[in-house]
């Protein structure tokens, strides 16, 4: 068996695409459950126009819920996937933007209340979130080539 | 995979998302809902580092602050704030910290149209020196010694205004510890920006529940303003202190209405804790 075919095998997929749907969910729920928290996270990044901040706060959560709980459930398994890159895409830059700036925020992904760190570990916890991004990034395109493969297979 | 069904999928997706948050925030309490558009002043600007340094220039009768109240302050000392010091007629100095700092873009909405208060856009004038607070009272207590009834108060200017005038041209001014408890002491208007969950764990004694992050935020300005308070009187704001910017963002808008001698406590709720303030805990005040 070839590193591709390995990398790609249906019983890694399964478990890729499981764990990727429980980390969206987990990540999801703090934010679904107190929006206005969500979105002071949102505009300490101050990236996002002040008129798109609620909306953002108030959709976005949900993206990642309903996305999350289809790749658990199987369902629409490479859209959903698709949805979960352009959202982690969205969060390595919107992060790496304030890092690169020097605004030290706290990243609001599965939690939406202000730790009380200092500016270091704030920045140090920056640094470990777009690695994790990264680290999720590679799941879905794990997921990305193994569901291909599942839907070309013959039979 | 057809391309098409893929697009129809993830559009569907984001559909549901769409109606979902929508219900939600249709269900959701006054705590939890938010306008579905956000009025936030300096969304995408940077935070305002401080800038100068603010020497306290004179002192009453000799007398000096205990070393716990007197901490060296970094103050953003803004263009605009002399307009203010120079319109009210006496300079604000004092020996108490106190900075100023006016938002960038400071300029009023117009005003509602449900309140009865002068309307017009009043621009932040360049070139004007500092907001500096008046003569500090001899002795300024400890908060904790602070006593609870007004008859047992020491024998202090009792007028908030003579020490702390209206500045109308400057949005809000930062104030440390010893200004929000000597103001505390007189039974100014204290509101808490903070988040009501946060709110209800603790706050300070008398301080009203205003958090800019919620739906009712408007509402509560409106109420406010429907109340017919003297819009000269002082007004502490105040959140977590730190980089919290919810005090701020309060401050702007309630300078938006008009409210003309907003104060922001810049070192918020934590510091008030510190030095033993009066707190309760609860939805009340």
């Amino acid at each position: 068996m070839s590193a591709g075919d390995a990398l790609t095998h249906p019983w890694l997929t399964v478990r890729v695409q499981i764990v990727l749907g429980l980390l969206f969910v987990a990540a999801a729920l703090p934010k679904v459950v107190d929006p206005p928290s969500f979105a002071h996270m949102i505009y300490n990044y101050r990236i996002v126009p002040a008129s798109l901040v609620n909306i953002m706060a108030l959709v976005m959560p949900w993206v990642e819920l309903l996305a999350g709980m289809a790749l658990i459930l199987g369902l629409w398994r490479r859209s959903a996937n698709a949805l979960m890159a352009i959202l982690l895409v969205i969060f390595i830059v919107a992060i790496t933007i304030n890092l690169a700036r020097g605004n030290v925020i706290d990243c609001g992904c599965f939690d939406v209340h202000a730790a009380g760190r200092s500016n270091a570990q704030r920045l140090a916890d920056m640094k470990l979130d777009i690695l994790r991004d990264i680290g999720m990034l590679l799941l879905s395109l794990q997921l990305w080539y193994g569901v291909r493969r599942q839907e070309m297979a013959p039979g | 995979m057809d391309k098409r069904r893929f697009m129809m999928e993830a559009a569907t997706i984001i559909l549901a998302s769409i109606v979902c948050a929508l219900v939600a925030n249709g269900l959701a309490s006054r705590e939890r809902a938010m306008a579905l558009v956000g009025d936030y002043p300096g969304a995408r600007s940077m935070p305002a580092r401080p800038s100068e340094t603010f020497t306290p220039t004179s002192s009453t009768a000799g007398t000096s602050q205990s070393s716990r109240f007197d901490p060296p302050v970094t103050a953003t000392a803004m263009n605009a704030a002399s307009g203010a010091a120079a319109e009210s007629g006496a300079p604000l100095e004092g020996n108490a910290p106190m900075t100023t700092t006016a938002p960038s873009a400071s300029s009023r909405p117009p005003q509602p149209a449900s309140t009865a208060v002068p309307t017009g856009k009043r621009s932040v004038p360049a070139n004007s020196a500092p907001l500096k607070p008046n003569p500090v009272p001899p002795k300024a207590a400890p908060i904790a010694a602070a006593p609870a009834s007004s008859a047992s108060r020491p024998s202090q200017p009792a007028d908030p205004l003579s020490r702390f005038p209206p500045h109308e041209k400057v949005p809000f001014g930062e104030i440390s510890g010893d200004d929000v408890a000597w103001l505390h002491q007189r039974g100014v208007l204290f509101l808490d920006a903070r988040r009501t969950s946060v709110y209800e764990q603790g706050h300070i004694a008398g301080a009203r529940p205003f958090s800019v992050w919620e739906s009712d935020v408007d509402d509560k300005v409106k109420a406010l303003l429907a109340e017919n308070r003297d819009q000269k009187q002082p007004i502490v704001i105040y959140c977590s202190g730190g980089d919290c910017e919810d005090s701020h963002m309060l401050a702007q808008k309630l300078w938006g209405v008009f409210f003309n001698n907003i104060y922001v406590y810049k070192d918020g709720f934590p510091d008030w804790q510190k030095r033993g303030g009066p707190a309760k805990s609860g939805g009340q005040p």
